[in-house]
């Protein structure tokens, strides 16, 4: 892991909103929470990029529904 | 990070760690992969034919990388009577740190060269099916090169010159 | 690459003493592989005396670390191991995002989840030829897994699915608390240590780090 930067992050009100949302709801700092998104994307990103695709299952509905990532 | 320095603690975790199986799930979508793509019983591939299928494939990977079998033999640093063995399907069953050395060298999946050598059983019905094909398709009925050739004849020349003296 | 001194245990006549180990955050991937050169041979014989004898065999005698390193290119994973005597006795394979605890109260909340991990074969009865020769080994990954977990702001917490075999390590040794077999996962028992079990786990310390 090498050394971190620093980057300043323009968001709308919306966007603020939802990461101070998570960042409680998860317990987590807004940089904790970027760091988890960032992952997330990137992990999504590579298997999508292998042919997989990303699948929300409704256990109840037995019903998945395909989430796509761009 | 700061780790715990206590010596009381540590031996005590050493006691009940003593006997116990560190492991995780991974391994299980392996064994999972593996039983989705053949039955799940051990499946014997006949031995004369995962003999003769071990031995082609370790002399066709180390020709394809245009390596005699002394450089195969000194760059996987395995013994070069053994790898001759092997590929005169002579060997009942090599060594297993021979496999692996081979596996590594001849870039192919360790587990499955395992399966192929005999030192594993394997549990893929596809791989059984496709190694047995490939045992009665690898029998060698192409004329020799035209290298093959030219060191047939020197070795042969060299098996007459030296015949001469007895 | 983080290098953490530590110790593990090294077996004696009468038990066992503390050795001088290192404890590696971030193992490069050739030291993996190099790991995996030295385990696989001593993997394979011990199964196979296992198997000879009669015996169980371990359920994970033939992995390949080779084939989890490619993980490691994305930030979502990260890796440990320990180190003692000159030798890898112990690797991890962590990741960070994407698994999140089931148990009140902090349900939902991220973890560290233990994707891999693997004590040398020397250090495993039954693999090992003669008495397992190294302690605690599991311990410490652990360890470095709540640590790692801290460090993420995860407050400790960390969750794995354990193999059958593996269940006493992580109920007695570490503590966790099982949320029974997930159908998600082939059945497996879910394991995770909670926040306050991980302060238990290493002995009531606040080990919290920055």
């Amino acid at each position: 892991m090498a050394g971190k930067r620093t980057m300043t992050l323009n968001l709308t009100d919306e966007e603020m909103k939802a990461l101070e949302e998570l960042a409680d709801r998860k317990d987590l700092s807004k940089t904790a929470v970027v760091r988890q998104a960032i992952r997330l994307y990137q992990l999504v990103d590579v298997r999508m990029a292998a042919g997989e695709k990303l699948y929300f299952e409704d256990e109840v509905e037995k019903k998945k529904a395909e989430l796509m990532v761009l | 990070m700061q780790l715990n320095k206590d010596r009381s603690w540590l031996l005590k975790k050493a006691e009940q760690e003593d006997n116990d199986i560190v492991s995780v799930g991974g391994f299980v979508n392996r064994v999972a992969a593996t039983e989705q793509n053949g039955s799940e019983e051990s499946v014997e591939i006949p031995e004369s034919a995962r003999r003769h299928a071990f031995a082609r494939f370790v002399e066709l990977s180390r020709r394809r990388q245009r390596l005699t079998v002394e450089q195969l033999s000194e760059k996987a640093d395995v013994d070069v009577a053994e790898l001759i063995a092997i590929e005169e399907a002579d060997t009942v069953s090599p060594e297993p740190r021979t496999i692996y050395q081979l596996a590594t060298v001849l870039n192919v999946p360790q587990q499955k060269l395992m399966e192929l050598s005999g030192l594993s059983r394997t549990r893929d019905r596809r791989f059984q099916d496709a190694t047995v094909r490939f045992a009665a398709r690898s029998e060698p009925v192409a004329d020799l090169s035209a290298d093959e050739e030219e060191l047939f004849q020197e070795y042969v020349k060299v098996l007459v010159d030296t015949s001469n003296g007895d | 690459m983080k290098c953490i001194s530590t110790e593990l245990t090294r077996r004696t006549d009468d038990g066992w003493e503390p050795v001088a180990a290192t404890l590696i955050i971030d193992v490069p991937v050739d030291v993996i592989e190099a790991a995996e050169i030295a385990w696989a041979v001593q993997r394979l014989e011990g199964a196979r005396r296992l198997q000879a004898a009669g015996s169980a065999v371990p359920e994970h005698w033939h992995w390949d670390w080779k084939n989890k390193t490619h993980k490691l290119q994305l930030l979502n994973y990260r890796s440990a191991g320990i180190e003692c005597e000159g030798e890898m006795q112990g690797l991890m394979l962590v990741s960070l995002a994407g698994h999140s605890t089931r148990t009140p109260p902090d349900k939902g909340k991220p973890l560290v989840y233990i994707d891999y991990v693997e004590s040398a074969p020397w250090n495993v009865k039954g693999l090992a030829n003669g008495p397992p020769r190294y302690g605690a080994v599991g311990t410490r990954l652990v360890e470095a897994a709540v640590q790692l977990s801290h460090e993420e702001e995860f407050s400790g917490r960390v969750g794995l699915h354990a193999l059958p075999q593996a269940s006493r390590f992580y109920e007695q040794t570490c503590g966790m608390l099982s949320d029974g077999p997930d159908s998600h996962y082939h059945n497996l028992c879910w394991y995770e240590l909670t926040s306050q079990a991980s302060q238990e786990f290493l002995g009531g310390q606040d080990n919290a780090t920055q």
